[in-house]
């Protein structure tokens, strides 16, 4: 008899402690625009890693290096070029996947980096309090709201131009914001009675953080971890599209951008290709991160 | 007595020759998955002037959907769908809004629950008061603050010429359930309904409160609406009161008169449960099982699933409301506990 | 209040100071060395050993960074070693040019995310909410850059209604203006709406409706007051962003402000003029940090209560 409360979906992301991933995932499925963005940022998964591996194959980089001299700046489907070619008629399609590639690449370095400093520092402050807190959240406070690609550029200064830059940067500005959040939801699960039992047990507190803190901010971790890739995507095409990012002949999407738009009056492909592919990578996990932030945590932000 | 004009709608809803507020066969749906179910149903209630009229009954009987439908204020999933709210001679369902918004707040004023969050934060009391009497009249604002400065004495503040320019934040819940019943009665309005005034409240400030909007009855003789599910308050405050269950009333009369003697079986479960602090007793009685949600009425009588005195027809048929001598009206087959 | 704002002013000069010596050490220990860089290496030995202590890049590292603020103090922090101009009065025209972009992409975004956020929450499901927000969708996944390169392409390049790129009158500011401020108006509009319907939720709302309050008070006052709160405490993560993005959009369209100053300095590795822009732009974030933070203090008298007593 009981019909389900239509406000059932906000409950279940509203609190219970172990929830099954299995939940999460019906969930999504109900979120259309989240279902699909999921879908694109597997496909964008599926390409970005055929194009690692076309990148760290010597044997395959001349899919996007080969020039054919007698078909530059060709246009869709001429001449065995699916999307067709730059100006020096190098294959505009392998091209986009080896800078999807270099996209996922960054992402993932960058993201991997954020996530586990703002784990661990926002873990240890958020339940230790006191001294440690007040010095990680100094630290915090030290990196937190600068602007991603002038610290890039600023690194691309003090090392040399290329991709590190900016894994470095968004490395050292973004887990703040990141350990902002983990802060303050550990410091709130700290209260919790399983937490207080737990230490009450003697549970040992590296213990207590893994097995009990860091299970419960895993759907935070889900949601930022969407988000941040976008926000890498996008630095790092921004970055290279200024020049300071990955070096030629490397193909990244946002130097693709920088070279196609010098021939935009002849052929609007070699900048429109890439810029297309950024701007789906980016919806896609901007969807995706929307829906599992309404599954996980509605009151998470952006920043 | 004086010769009055007797009301010439329905004038045996009501036992006052002066009713100030009619509600007729009031009908609420809210909005479910599939379509609209009612979780108000054919409430009818007469406030008099001067009266407090109280509403009583368990948390998802559909009081405060009452109370809200008086003032057109319901939420974006409950609508009106039946009946009229009459003040005054002038049917409140019926107004554009427009005018529906000058009624409110001039001529029915509303105190809600949760004092702690119906003050907007970010201004000043004195500021809230002042726009509250600038939205019905044309008024200077020194002289707007002045009667501000009024209202919030009246209403037992301290200091009110100081306490004006302060924050809601900065006055505790009785406090600010003190200025929440200051900005009704601004405006003197002819009724106020008062939306479980005092359930957030402590017991002695819960008293304190009561105490204000007795006298202040008393002073301005307006009429007040309480909807309660604490029949202490109803006990302490009340002339008349309306029994609600399942979205209909079920008994409803004198206070006096049902309070001796109840005859509702849902009444007289609610009566038993108050605690009795002059006999000694091992556990309070409860009525056995639990109010239905709201849409997930019975068909026949309502309340025939929790009933001790349930006979066949209770599972059959919808009783009607029926009026005795007394100025009781009862919705009950069996009130005596007949068996058989 | 007072005390607040001298605690994170303090904090806000420890912040310029660690940045100024990371900053400073950085750059000065960069591997491309600028005296690498303009001496060619067919040149003389001699010659590069003269341009290093010209530079004084001989004296110990620490006697270098006060050297360096110091002349950055007193407003005469040396030339650029590519074009040979006094940083100072590149950094004062460019700074200028920045300024106006930078305020008319500030102004652009709020003059439009918070009328429009209102109207999308106000007319919430309409058409204009639905167009809204297709249109913070697309604000927030198309690069700005790719942006630009398309606006210029159709505005400049084929109808010609806007200059292509360079600086100069305020038809030249239109498009890195635009350009600048979309995903700033994207993500305020959708943070306006979703705040202001968060607010109309309330509790007090149904108070000020039951006051006789006219609706378009309700929501023009009350809700987007409170509502403004989250909006403004964004504005501290939204306008160093706003900075951040100069670097791109001038280098796009060729405005020669500090952003389009800093990337060409960087990329022809000239440190001098690198080092005193970085430092430049980080304080100037700093202050935005500074300022937002004061700015949320003042706005929400929660926050304000709570911390007089």
């Amino acid at each position: 008899m009981a019909i389900p409360e239509p406000t059932a979906f906000v409950d279940v992301g509203a609190e219970s402690d172990e929830r099954p991933l299995r939940d999460a995932f019906a969930l999504l499925l109900a979120n259309r625009v989240a279902f699909l963005g999921g879908l694109l940022t597997i496909a964008f998964l599926g390409v970005g890693v055929l194009g690692a591996v076309i990148l760290a194959t010597p044997g395959l980089q001349h899919l996007y290096l080969d020039q054919d001299f007698s078909a530059t700046l060709a246009h869709p489907g001429h001449a065995g070029h699916l999307l067709g070619t730059d100006q020096y008629g190098r294959d505009l399609l392998w091209r986009t996947v080896a800078g999807t590639g270099i996209s996922l690449l960054v992402g993932v370095a960058a993201t991997s980096a954020t996530l586990v400093l703002g784990l661990t520092l926002g873990c240890i402050a958020g339940y230790f309090g006191g001294i440690i807190d007040r010095l990680v959240s100094g630290l915090i406070d030290l990196t937190w709201g600068f602007p991603l690609l002038l610290v890039a550029v600023i690194y691309a200064g003090m090392l040399e131009p290329g991709i590190t830059a900016v894994v470095l940067a968004i490395g050292t500005v973004v887990w703040a914001g990141f350990a902002r959040i983990v802060r303050a939801q550990v410091r709130s699960l700290r209260e919790r009675e399983f937490i207080e039992a737990a230490r009450a047990l003697g549970t040992p507190a590296p213990k207590i953080i893994l097995r009990h803190l860091v299970p419960n901010v895993m759907g935070t971790v889900l949601v930022m971890a969407s988000y941040y890739v976008a926000i890498a995507v996008i630095t790092e095409a921004g970055f290279s599209f200024i020049g300071l990012g990955a070096q030629p002949p490397t193909p990244s999407l946002g130097q693709m951008i920088a070279d196609g738009r010098n021939y935009f009056s002849v052929s609007i492909w070699p900048a429109t290709v890439p810029g297309v592919m950024i701007a789906l990578i980016v919806l896609a996990l901007n969807s995706l991160g929307d829906g599992l932030r309404d599954i996980f945590d509605p009151r998470l932000r952006r920043f | 007595m004086a010769p009055v004009p007797a009301p010439t709608r329905e004038p045996q809803l009501g036992p006052d020759a002066h009713p100030s507020l009619i509600v007729e066969d009031l009908r609420v749906e809210i909005q479910r998955r599939r379509g609209w179910t009612p979780a108000v149903d054919r409430v009818a209630l007469v406030v008099g002037r001067g009266e407090i009229v109280c509403v009583v009954g368990e948390s998802g009987c559909g009081k405060t959907l009452t109370a809200l439908a008086g003032m057109r204020l319901l939420p974006p999933a409950a609508r009106v769908a039946g009946g009229r709210i009459v003040l005054d001679g002038v049917d409140l369902l019926a107004l554009r809004e427009p005018a529906m918004r000058r009624v409110r707040g001039d001529d029915v004023a509303m105190v809600f629950q949760e004092p702690m969050t119906s003050l907007d934060p970010s201004f000043t009391i004195g500021f809230q008061l002042v726009e509250t009497l600038k939205a019905h009249r044309r008024i200077r604002q020194a002289e707007a603050r002045t009667r501000a400065i009024d209202a919030l004495g009246r209403v037992g503040i301290p200091s009110p010429a100081r306490r004006i320019n302060d924050y809601p934040n900065q006055f505790s819940g009785g406090m600010r359930q003190r200025v929440m019943i200051a900005m009704a009665l601004l405006l003197e309005p002819k009724l106020l309904i008062a939306d479980e005034p005092t359930t957030a409240l402590d017991v002695t400030i819960e008293a304190q409160i009561l105490d204000l909007l007795a006298s202040l009855r008393a002073e301005l003789g307006m009429s007040v609406l309480l909807i309660t599910h604490n029949l202490g308050v109803v006990n302490e405050i009340a002339d008349r009161v309306a029994v609600m269950y399942a979205g209909e009333i079920v008994e409803s009369g004198p206070v006096r008169t049902i309070f001796e003697a109840p005859r509702h079986p849902y009444t007289q479960g609610l009566m038993r449960s108050l605690p009795d602090l002059s006999t000694p007793r091992s556990r309070l009685p409860v009525i056995a099982g639990s109010v239905p949600r709201l849409g997930h009425f019975a068909r026949a009588c309502r309340f025939a699933p929790r009933c001790p005195n349930r006979i066949e027809v209770c599972e059959g048929e919808h009783p009607e409301l029926v009026r005795d001598a007394d100025g009781r009206e009862l919705r009950c087959y069996n009130p005596l506990g007949h068996h058989g | 209040m007072a005390q607040f704002v001298l605690r994170r002013f303090l904090y806000a000069l420890l912040l310029l100071v660690i940045a100024s010596v990371l900053i400073f050490y950085g750059l000065r220990v960069a591997p491309g060395d600028i005296v690498t860089a303009i001496a060619s290496p067919t040149q003389a030995l001699v010659i590069k050993s003269t341009l290093t202590k010209q530079l004084g890049l001989d004296r110990p590292l620490a006697v270098q960074y006060f050297v360096f603020i110091g002349h950055v103090l007193q407003g005469n922090p040396g030339v650029s070693v590519v074009s040979g101009a006094p940083i100072s009065t590149i950094i004062r025209e460019s700074g200028l040019r920045t300024l106006e972009l930078g305020l008319s992409a500030a102004f652009l975004t709020y003059a439009l995310a918070i009328p429009l956020g209102v109207l999308a929450a106000w007319k919430r499901n309409s058409v204009l909410d639905q167009g809204l927000r297709f249109f913070t969708v697309l604000g927030m996944g198309v690069p700005n850059f790719f942006l630009a390169v398309i606006l210029i392409q159709v505005l400049a390049v084929n109808h010609h209604w806007l200059p292509v790129a360079g600086p100069g009158g305020i038809r030249h500011l239109i498009l890195p203006a635009v350009v600048l401020s979309v995903e700033a108006i994207a993500l305020n509009l959708r943070l306006m709406r979703s705040s202001l319907l968060e607010e109309l939720s309330n509790d007090y709302i149904r108070t000020l409706r039951a006051k006789g309050i006219t609706n378009r008070r309700v929501i023009c006052v009350h809700a987007l007051r409170n509502a403004l709160t989250p909006v403004i405490a964004l504005a501290g993560v939204i306008l160093p962003t706003l900075l951040g993005y100069t670097l791109i959009v001038e280098t796009v369209f060729r405005y020669e402000g500090l952003g389009f100053q800093l990337v060409q300095a960087i990329t022809h590795r000239d440190y001098a003029l690198a080092q005193t822009l970085a430092l430049l732009l980080t304080a100037v974030v700093i202050l935005c940090n500074f300022l937002a933070d004061v700015g949320h203090h003042l706005i929400d008298p929660r926050v304000r209560e709570g911390s007089r007593g």
